[in-house]
């Protein structure tokens, strides 16, 4: 199956493509370890790899698949030049986690059903991730602010992230 | 810091709470895109380097990065990009002062326009560069076996004479039927097998063994046609007769009567078996019932089955394998004995048994000596079998059945996205994602749908298979080997042009006559038996010109000796263990009297497989009394340990390393190996050289 937007006749457009992917090859980017800046630089990097060699536009799963093998491949090489250890060792299992959930829109709809069940998850739940993920803060900081152990931080959060996978997965089926 | 890590969840949390969304990096690409020199490596598959000469960076990244890149290349990236605005814009009056054509492409499923609507309102212009656009419009399409320069004349497949019967027509594609070879009748068959030969012979100045024995013929003829050698009475019979053509009578009887069918269809089973699963079994044997298969191809053979239907039987085969099982389906066990979740194993098995090519390695690379075997070539074979599924047994699933059945599932491609364009996803070893489709040489539009209901793919591979050139070639080289002791090639199952065979002409003709004859094994079977090199004697001088033990030629100006296979030395060395085991008199111990292995039971083949090759050591140094041949008495007044010793007997005599049954049989003769002295090594090599005279018929 062909682009949506691209039919035949049209072609390879390469802005095209970079609008249509950039979202979901940033997005994996980030699902292997890479912050913020490094996602973007990379994703440049995959998009411009990728021009420079033979390219075939099958349909939408394949260049997407196409593009983050790029990606991933670009990530591994930075990782070893820097000497650092991978930080997704079953790349397979991941690239599979992503097919199921985030292959067919960039992850759209992932985030859609992720911003639902972060409503109905409990308050301290959602508090400890507000604290974790938007303030940056330690486990330490998080168990204090919450008046518990770290240990009881550590746990509330894989409680609550537990919830949230079973919560997304049953929006998406 | 870190909780129990998922790497997707974790993303999207930091998206969602910590507000780090995608940002939009179409400008930033593109700019940088247009700033790339021209001449980029547009052949070399390697991956992609990280640091890219042009980059921008992100202000996150700058201060701490080496961003020092602009800069450098800033003058470069201006030249670059006037040069690329005037050729822009003289493509662009190209463009409007030329006809309407359309964009030239090269295969129906490559995507190559480089130029974009003008009018279009969404769309950003990308950057003119010509060389970019060269690389992008050319395809990237690996090259095909069809398109490889060194096949001269493609052959097409032509249609099979039998409806497979799971085709869906709607999503059919087109075999090329070339004009099919008249059959000639048996004995002009012969005639052209006996011309191709001699005249091999000539131009190698090789004279033929004398004419065997009828003794040794009829031994010969049991042995390679039934699988077992003749009774007394049988032997006798054909001996004593008087007939001017009782060769060619005895080969009828042996092929056509009643009484010798089912002999003949279990030998043939047990052959075709050892080729499909293989005698030791696979990985996933306990999928696999060889019983099964065997029963399976007994019977095919007993109703004189074409070999094409048993093919396509086998490829398109669904149920379980095992006798007894509701589903059963002998059938099934080929598949299920190859089964992996990828099915590259299946596509290396059907490419080796019923094409006659070596793929497997094609799976990561190009084929490092067969250039036109190319990785996608591997993966487009593959695409062919996605649809394959086995339901274990005892599932809660749609499999009631016990044992695991063979399934066609839909197939959804690798990306999981849409099964009506289920592509096959690969990676070649320089780390680039290609994408493979069902595709065969010499056949355009052969359908995309991973969907079973729109398009078998099973089927569609039979019918190609079933029909294929490749397919009855490697059948007649593997009877051939069968009947012969050696292929045109070897190993049999690996045709093509890094692996000529010895008589082309000869081959091609025979797959010609094969087609000709319905597949029938039985005429294959007859020609060969009644051509003038069967007829030949085993002849014990050696001719150097004529011996395959030793290199690529053979002429088959003789009939080569059999292999000395693991099993005949196992049986031999077996006897002697016991022999000493019991007290018997050491001298005695491994002598021809006392090893009296009898031939293998019928529907038990001598070789390993039909590709192992046969040894020279038996018949060059076999000699009666207590000669001792200048290197085995080297090796046993030699230096080495009696390991050592024991291992290079091995080498000489039968030309492989012993087995782990073979060594527990010589510590049984020995008692401890390391303490083995001269005269026991010396009847141990007795006994493995003379075990070779059991493989050999005179």
């Amino acid at each position: 199956m062909k682009s949506a937007s691209v039919p035949d006749n049209i072609g390879f457009d390469p802005a095209h493509l970079v609008a249509e992917h950039q979202a979901g090859v940033w997005r994996y980017l980030r699902t292997l370890g890479c912050d913020s800046a490094l996602a973007e630089d990379l994703t440049q990097e995959t998009f411009l790899s990728v021009f420079q060699r033979p390219f075939q536009d099958y349909n939408r799963s394949a260049t997407a698949s196409y593009l983050r093998r790029t990606a991933h491949n670009l990530f591994v090489s930075l990782q070893r030049r820097e000497g650092k250890v991978t930080a997704v060792d079953n790349v397979e299992l991941l690239d599979q986690s992503w097919c199921r959930w985030a292959a067919e829109d960039n992850g759209e709809a992932v985030l859609a059903a992720l911003r639902e069940c972060l409503e109905n998850l409990p308050q301290r739940a959602r508090r400890a991730l507000q604290l974790r993920f938007h303030e940056r803060e330690s486990r330490a900081k998080i168990a204090s602010d919450l008046e518990i152990t770290e240990h009881g931080a550590k746990n509330l959060m894989q409680r609550a992230k537990q919830k949230l996978r079973t919560c997304i997965e049953s929006k998406l089926q | 810091m870190s909780d129990e890590r998922d790497p997707i969840l974790d993303a999207c949390l930091d998206e969602l709470l910590g507000g780090q969304t995608p940002p939009n990096l179409t400008p930033r690409i593109m700019q940088a895109w247009s700033m790339l020199p021209p001449s980029l490596p547009t052949e070399s598959p390697a991956a992609p380097p990280v640091q890219n000469p042009i980059k921008i960076k992100t202000a996150a990244k700058a201060s701490n990065s080496s961003g020092a890149a602009i800069p450098q290349f800033s003058r470069l990236a201006v030249s670059m990009v006037v040069a690329a605005s005037v050729v822009a814009i003289g493509l662009g009056i190209g463009f409007v002062l030329r006809p309407n054509t359309p964009p030239k492409t090269n295969t129906d499923h490559v995507v190559q326009n480089p130029l974009t609507p003008a009018n279009d309102p969404d769309h950003i212009q990308p950057p003119v560069v010509p060389n970019q656009h060269d690389i992008v419009e050319r395809t990237a399409s690996p090259p095909r076996l069809d398109d490889a320069p060194e096949v001269v004349t493609p052959e097409f497949p032509t249609e099979p004479h039998f409806a497979t019967g799971q085709e869906k027509r709607s999503f059919d594609f087109k075999l090329n039927s070339p004009p099919r070879v008249a059959a000639l009748d048996d004995a002009q068959v012969v005639r052209v097998i006996d011309a191709a030969i001699r005249s091999v012979w000539q131009e190698n100045n090789i004279s033929p063994a004398p004419r065997a024995g009828d003794d040794a013929f009829v031994n010969r003829l049991f042995r390679q046609v039934l699988g077992r050698g003749p009774s007394k009475a049988e032997s006798q019979s054909f001996v004593v007769s008087r007939s001017k053509d009782k060769r060619a009578q005895l080969v009828d009887d042996l092929l056509t009567r009643e009484e010798h069918v089912v002999e003949f269809a279990r030998h043939w089973s047990d052959h075709w078996a050892d080729v499909l699963v293989g005698r030791a079994g696979t990985a996933t044997a306990n999928r696999t019932s060889r019983e099964g298969l065997q029963q399976y191809l007994r019977r095919a053979f007993q109703q004189a089955k074409p070999l094409d239907q048993i093919t396509t039987e086998l490829l398109t085969a669904t149920g379980s394998g095992e006798i007894g099982s509701p589903q059963y389906n002998g059938a099934a066990n080929f598949l299920l004995a190859h089964y992996d979740r990828k099915a590259t194993r299946a596509t290396s098995q059907v490419a080796r048994a019923f094409l006659g090519q070596r793929i497997q390695c094609a799976q990561c690379h190009d084929h490092p000596s067969n250039s036109s075997l190319a990785q996608n070539r591997f993966w487009e074979l593959n695409a062919f079998l996605r649809q394959l599924s086995v339901e274990e047994g005892g599932d809660d699933g749609a499999n009631t059945d016990t044992s695991p059945v063979l399934a066609n599932r839909d197939f959804d491609g690798d990306g999981r996205f849409d099964d009506a364009d289920a592509e096959v996803i690969y990676e070649t070893a320089m780390g680039q994602i290609k994408v493979a489709y069902p595709a065969l040489p010499g056949v355009t539009g052969v359908p995309r749908s991973g969907i079973v209901d729109e398009f078998d793919r099973r089927a569609g591979l039979a019918r190609y298979v079933a029909g294929s050139q490749d397919f009855r070639r490697v059948v007649v080289n593997r009877v051939w080997a069968n009947i012969f002791r050696y292929g045109f090639t070897s190993p049999v199952d690996d045709l093509g042009p890094h692996n000529p065979p010895s008589h082309p002409a000869l081959l091609d003709d025979l797959a010609d006559q094969f087609a000709a004859h319905n597949h029938d094994l039985r005429s294959l079977i007859r020609w060969m038996v009644l051509s003038e090199p069967f007829q030949l004697g085993s002849d014990e001088r050696v001719d150097l010109a004529d011996a395959p033990e030793l290199g690529p030629g053979r002429w088959f100006s003789r009939a080569y000796p059999a292999a000395v296979a693991e099993p005949i030395s196992h049986i031999s060395l077996l006897a002697m263990a016991k022999a000493a085991s019991s007290g018997r008199n050491e001298l005695g111990i491994g002598t021809t009297a006392n090893v009296k292995p009898s031939f293998p039971t019928p529907g038990r083949k001598t070789g390993n497989n039909a590709t192992s090759p046969p040894t020279i050591a038996s018949q060059t140094v076999r000699q009666s009394g207590n000669f001792v041949p200048v290197m085995i008495e080297r090796i046993l007044d030699g230096s080495m340990s009696v390991e050592q010793k024991l291992e290079h007997l091995f080498l000489v005599t039968v030309q492989r390393s012993p087995s782990n049954r073979e060594r527990g049989l010589v510590k049984e003769i020995t008692g401890d190996i390391a303490k083995a002295d001269r005269a026991v090594l010396l009847r141990i090599w007795r006994t493995l050289d003379r075990s070779g005279e059991f493989g050999v018929e005179r």
